[in-house]
């Protein structure tokens, strides 16, 4: 534990001031969340909506709509930041992201299944248990092709592999699809949204997604080790097989649970990571925690700004972190490019 | 609320009165929002455009509270011009909750987590499923005017669409060959309202015959190659959009140059309508109209 002078320096840099901040604007995203919408409810009334036992419109609107919605927003982004976190600080590799280990892709494909089998119509938790299911196998199969090493270079070939094969078969169930309507109710379902999703949604993703959270929160000490390279991380007695089950069992759970509801919605947990890296004083241990709560900010104030810039047609969420994201993260490249310099 | 009086009426023992009323208490908070078979809904939200325009010609003006945005599309919606004065909506559930419905018609494939959110609030959600032939739009009709509790204006309607169908006399004259051919190079076959229609016009499609079922892509050399003897298009879309090149393609205007080429206008048949019966009376009249000039049938060995 030689490192841990350092570390103890370091942490008194950023973090303490950092989490708090953070989490005040997770909040602050939040409410804003619940006040934002088509229908146009008022602060006050929002706020006797959610505390008063009336059942009236305003009531459900909020307690029904608005709620599960900024529930799951919370819930979907604390879990892109924490996994995106982790995957880069165990491959160290800044191009990773939640997608990468295999299970948003085999997550979206088995949920378009439900789609093609009109699974998905007859009741509202098809579709999510049918991208659960894909999750499932999808990490099974990763994990199978990534052997039993802890190398993180077979882990990102596997999961590379599974995302183009689960890519493919979604392309083929598009291509497939019984009827024009459902082929488009598919293509939108895949950019991601958190509209009009209800409580059912919530009370079946957010244990699996706490529980994924559990388990990739185990992983700071040994990431902050595999910042001195595989062999000192082996070296100062961490088992890096065990460290990468972990690692992929705790993203399949969370992240295959956030798209099983919300469609796959990309750049979060690429982003998020980078932005607060040098807050915490690159720190992966540290940044674990961090990029949770920066997630969750990121995906409420993007599903709020959905809302507001096309209050009827909604964008879809998938699309505009896309939109955001890509040109943010270019910035971050011609930044590094310029210190590299 | 005229059920609490009628149970209350009845000729009870005493002892009884109290639990008939708590289970007449009880049937009334629970028909407040789902709605009783017997009663007249009274306003009615349709999210999708299908069942848009299916409500718009069966429920009086007054009683539909929304229609969703597309009805009020003219590429879309037959009946966009009647839209007018009729609140629209999107689909989604904030905007739907504030008019009270006492019933919602959605599509059995859009909108999905919206028609599963309004179930689980209580909420009476009627979904009509895709119409793939013209039974279907029958049916359609018939579940849309039961749902509304119009059934005899539903049979009104139906007798109308059947009423406007050109007779049909299977062994009569020739069937030419059609295609159907959509933007992207599209083609609809089995199971397909466009492909049932031009069938009731007295027409073979190239898709059924191709063993197509549903809408799938068609190679243009498969297209040229059978040799159809009219092509059915759509209508292209305002705006700049690659899907539209595969009507401009030099080898299908050659081939195309002196046969018939017709158009159907999307809101005649893109829904299970009693519009479709217009689409096929269009497409019956280019079939005439080939006959007597000798040339459409002269494919059909």
């Amino acid at each position: 534990m030689t490192a841990d002078p350092t570390i103890a320096e370091r942490r008194r840099e950023g973090t303490p001031v950092l989490l708090p901040l953070l989490a005040v604007a997770v909040l602050a995203a939040f409410t804003a969340s619940l006040l934002v919408g088509p229908a146009a409810i008022g602060v006050r009334e929002t706020i006797d909506a959610l505390l008063a036992g009336e059942v009236e419109t305003t009531a459900l609107i909020v307690r029904e709509v608005r709620l599960p919605r900024a529930l799951l927003g919370l819930l979907i982004g604390a879990t892109l930041g924490l996994s995106g976190a982790a995957l880069q600080g165990f491959l160290r590799n800044p191009l990773a992201e939640p997608g990468l280990v295999g299970v948003s892709a085999s997550a979206s494909f088995g949920a378009v299944l439900t789609f093609h089998t009109g699974l998905a119509g007859l009741f509202a938790l098809a579709l999510p248990l049918g991208g659960m299911a894909g999750a499932c196998i999808g990490v099974v199969v990763v994990q199978a092709l990534a052997g039993r090493d802890g190398s993180p270079l077979t882990l990102i070939l596997a999961g590379i592999a599974v995302t183009s094969f689960a890519a493919a078969l979604t392309s083929l169930a598009l291509n497939l699809a019984p009827n024009p309507f459902a082929a488009l109710e598919i293509m939108f379902w895949l950019m991601g949204s958190l509209a009009d999703r209800s409580f059912e949604h919530v009370w079946l993703s957010a244990p699996f997604m706490v529980a994924g959270w559990l388990l990739l929160a185990t992983l700071g000490r040994p990431l902050d080790a595999l910042t001195l390279g595989e062999d000192a991380a082996q070296t100062l007695g961490f088992d890096l097989r065990a460290v990468r089950h972990r690692l992929v069992f705790g993203t399949a759970l969370c992240v295959g649970a956030a798209t099983s509801v919300a469609g796959a919605i990309g750049f979060v947990g690429l982003v998020v990571p980078h932005l607060l890296r040098p807050l915490v004083g690159h720190r992966p241990s540290a940044l674990l925690p961090a990029s949770a709560l920066g997630g969750a900010v990121l995906i409420l104030v993007a599903d709020v700004a959905v809302r507001l810039l096309s209050p009827s047609r909604e964008l879809k969420l998938g699309v505009l972190t896309a939109l955001v994201g890509a040109p943010f993260f270019l910035f971050l490249v011609l930044r590094l490019r310029k210190e590299l310099l | 609320m005229r059920s609490r009086v009628d149970v209350g009426r009845r000729g009870r023992p005493r002892s009884n009165r109290l639990r008939g009323a708590v289970i007449a208490a009880v049937m009334i908070a629970m028909t407040i929002r789902t709605m009783p078979a017997w009663a007249k809904p009274e306003r009615i939200v349709s999210m999708n455009l299908c069942t848009d325009q299916l409500v718009m010609l069966l429920a009086d003006r007054e009683r539909i509270a929304s229609v969703s945005y597309l009805a009020a599309d003219p590429h879309a919606s037959a009946l966009a011009g009647d839209v007018a004065g009729v609140r629209i909506n999107h689909g989604l559930a904030e905007e739907i909750l504030p008019m009270k419905p006492d019933l919602v018609l959605a599509g059995a494939f859009t909108t999905r987590p919206t028609v599963f959110l309004l179930r689980r609030l209580g909420y009476l959600v009627v979904e009509l499923p895709v119409a793939a032939n013209l039974d279907d739009i029958r049916s359609n009709i018939r579940a849309v005017a039961r749902a509304i509790g119009e059934p005899r204006r539903g049979e009104a309607l139906i007798a109308a669409f059947d009423g406007k169908l050109p007779p049909q006399h299977p062994n009569s004259g020739p069937r030419p060959r059609a295609v159907l051919y959509w933007a992207n190079g599209y083609t609809s076959g089995k199971d397909t309202l466009a492909n049932a229609a031009v069938e009731a016009a007295g027409f073979r499609t190239l898709g059924s015959e191709l063993g197509i079922t549903g809408t799938s892509q068609l190679p243009l050399e498969t297209l040229l190659a059978a040799d159809p003897d009219v092509l059915i298009v759509g209508r292209e879309r305002d705006g700049p959009a690659l899907a539209n090149e595969t009507f401009r393609h030099p080898a299908l205007r050659r081939a195309f140059a002196t046969r018939p080429k017709v158009s159907v206008p999307d809101y005649l048949w893109v829904c299970g309508t009693p519009f479709v019966a217009d689409a096929i009376a269009r497409l019956s009249a280019v079939r005439e109209a080939g006959r007597h000039e000798g040339r459409v049938g002269v494919a059909d060995k």
